[in-house]
């Protein structure tokens, strides 16, 4: 019943807001203008850890904007009251939702590609499999960090001015993304807590093990995620917290 | 052995504390019975705590104290089998999917309660029907009306074919008509041995569906009883009102002589007499006035009456 009604929610999400143009937006031009960025220092053509750099910006990107626009709608719409009343709670729901905005953010993927091969062309021997295994976890991975924002969104009253300010504030951890190497010091051990960054560092030559803690974060989230909106579900019930806007 | 009752609270209690440490009862001591096939109504004034009743009953707030069950489950402890035998219509704007259409709005919540495949699709389908809205299913629900909107809650609400029903104003936004097939839907799903519990402000729909009302104040039960229960209790103290509807070229005649008479008013040919005996006020209306009144009807209290009454009472 839950797994059902987890994957129904991912089809409606993707039937409400699969051609939001602020999805299309935030997933595609945005990345596009930082990959401007990036290739003004590397010159050369598109090689595949350009390509998942900027593929990844995008994913974040997307999320950031869908999860806070996606759940602060359920909010205004009141329909997250049934989804608590309902025997399965909260979480098939909220993690079906999630699931269906991380699909809606892999549109990044071919769309940063094409930008990319259009403006500089493709290296000429680019490594297809690490583009592909690369940008696929990035997605799995920034969907489940993405899921803690969704649950700060949910649980505490956010007006809708406020929501520009917590885009803006996740959109700035994008930085993280950048090689770790290339950060101050005080922000090397965060980046390295953010499964995206040894996803990267994997993408970039590094050894599996990068792959592998990069998945092993991924999952640790996406727990955390599950275990938040059952506290989410139980603070509603003890404390009357309020799920609308 | 007696089958369980659709709805039991027993001390039902819930308390809120601020963030001061303040603790405001909102329900105090709730003691309510919702046999199967019937129909009771809660009435009250704005923070009576019908709300946080619902809310406990539906799994959607946890009571500080107290037990209730829906359908024979513990609310607190069973909360999943409570869910499932109990049909929820909130109603209002709200609560639905407006990107979505009727029919992939149910289906949605068809889901959440275990239906799946065809008979999740029949399901949809006949509830639409039933509900008067089969040619607008696949319109999104963001371009319906209120009272659609009402609809397709209460279809949400039978989608799992539950034996309890709680639904709060199930006619609000209907135009007459509507109102009138969604009361009669209503009388006909406790007819076939559903408990329905409504929560409403609007006097003639509690009046007409229910055989129990319910009026809270403060938290608390005020009053229960059935609607005529209440208005003759209620006769007791407010009296009844005679009306006397004159001829046409009669002039309205001093009646300060009524016996029992609390209050008078004339209205555009028509007599009001506030009386504490309805029976002996028609007497003497018709020993003194037997010619000249075209009608003489005496009637107890309304249910908006008794509700006012209540609600102004400390």
């Amino acid at each position: 019943m839950m797994v059902r009604t987890a994957l129904r929610a991912a089809v409606d999400q993707l039937r409400m807001q699969g051609l939001s143009p602020l999805a299309l937006l935030s997933g595609v031009a945005l990345p596009c203008v930082f990959a401007y960025v990036l290739h003004s220092y590397r010159g050369g053509r598109t090689d595949a850890e350009l390509a998942v750099g900027v593929a990844g910006l995008g994913i974040l990107d997307a999320l950031v904007v869908l999860v806070t626009l996606g759940f602060l709608a359920e909010k205004s719409w009141k329909t997250l009251q049934p989804a608590l009343g309902s025997p399965g709670g909260l979480a098939p729901i909220v993690l079906g939702r999630l699931l269906g905005m991380g699909v809606q953010s892999l549109l990044s993927i071919p769309g940063t590609l094409v930008f990319l091969v259009a403006m500089w062309g493709l290296a000429p021997r680019f490594d297809w499999p690490r583009w592909l295994v690369g940008t696929a976890v990035l997605a799995v991975a920034t969907t489940s960090v993405m899921g803690l924002l969704g649950f700060v969104v949910l649980r505490f009253p956010f007006s809708p001015g406020m929501t520009n300010g917590i885009v803006g504030l996740v959109l700035s951890l994008s930085a993280l993304l950048a090689p770790v190497s290339a950060l101050p010091a005080v922000l090397r051990a965060p980046a390295w807590v953010l499964p995206q960054s040894q996803v990267m560092a994997w993408v970039r030559g590094g050894g599996t093990g990068h792959l592998l803690l990069g998945c092993l974060l991924s999952v640790v989230a996406a727990v955390a995620v599950v275990g938040l909106i059952r506290l989410l579900e139980r603070s509603a019930r003890r404390q009357s917290l309020s799920l609308e806007a | 052995m007696e089958k369980d009752p659709g709805i039991r609270t027993r001390g039902l209690r819930r308390e809120f504390t601020d963030r001061g440490g303040n603790v405001r009862v909102a329900v105090v001591g709730l003691d309510l019975t919702v046999g199967r096939g019937e129909v009771v109504s809660i009435l009250g004034p704005n923070g009576a705590g019908k709300t946080t009743s619902v809310r406990m009953l539906t799994g959607l707030l946890v009571p500080t104290s107290g037990e209730a069950s829906v359908g024979g489950y513990d609310v607190a402890r069973h909360r999943r089998r409570a869910a499932l035998a109990c049909g929820v219509s909130l109603g209002g704007d709200s609560g639905l999917y407006p990107r979505l259409s009727a029919a992939q709005n149910l289906t949605f919540f068809g889901l959440m309660y275990g239906l799946r495949g065809r008979s999740l699709d029949r399901r949809v389908e006949e509830l639409l029907s039933l509900v008067d809205l089969g040619d607008r299913a696949g319109d999104l629900v963001g371009t319906y009306s209120r009272g659609m909107k009402q609809r397709v809650h209460l279809a949400r609400a039978l989608l799992h074919d539950p034996p309890v029903l709680i639904l709060d104003e199930p006619s609000a936004g209907l135009d007459p008509q509507s109102a009138r097939s969604m009361r009669a839907l209503v009388r006909k799903l406790a007819t076939d041995g559903r408990s329905v519990l409504l929560t409403t402000h609007d006097m003639r729909e509690a009046e007409d569906l229910s055989n129990l009302v319910v009026l809270m104040k403060g938290g608390a039960v005020h009053a229960e009883a059935t609607p005529a229960q209440l208005r003759v209790r209620a006769a007791e103290r407010l009296g009844h009102t005679v009306e006397i509807v004159w001829n046409d070229d009669v002039p309205a005649p001093d009646c300060r002589s009524c016996p029992g008479l609390l209050d008078v008013a004339h209205d555009n040919g028509v007599t009001r007499l506030r009386v504490r005996s309805g029976a002996e006020a028609v007497r003497w209306a018709f020993d003194r006035f037997g010619a000249q009144a075209a009608n003489v009807s005496v009637s107890s209290p309304s249910l908006e009456e008794v509700f006012l009454e209540m609600a102004g009472r400390p």
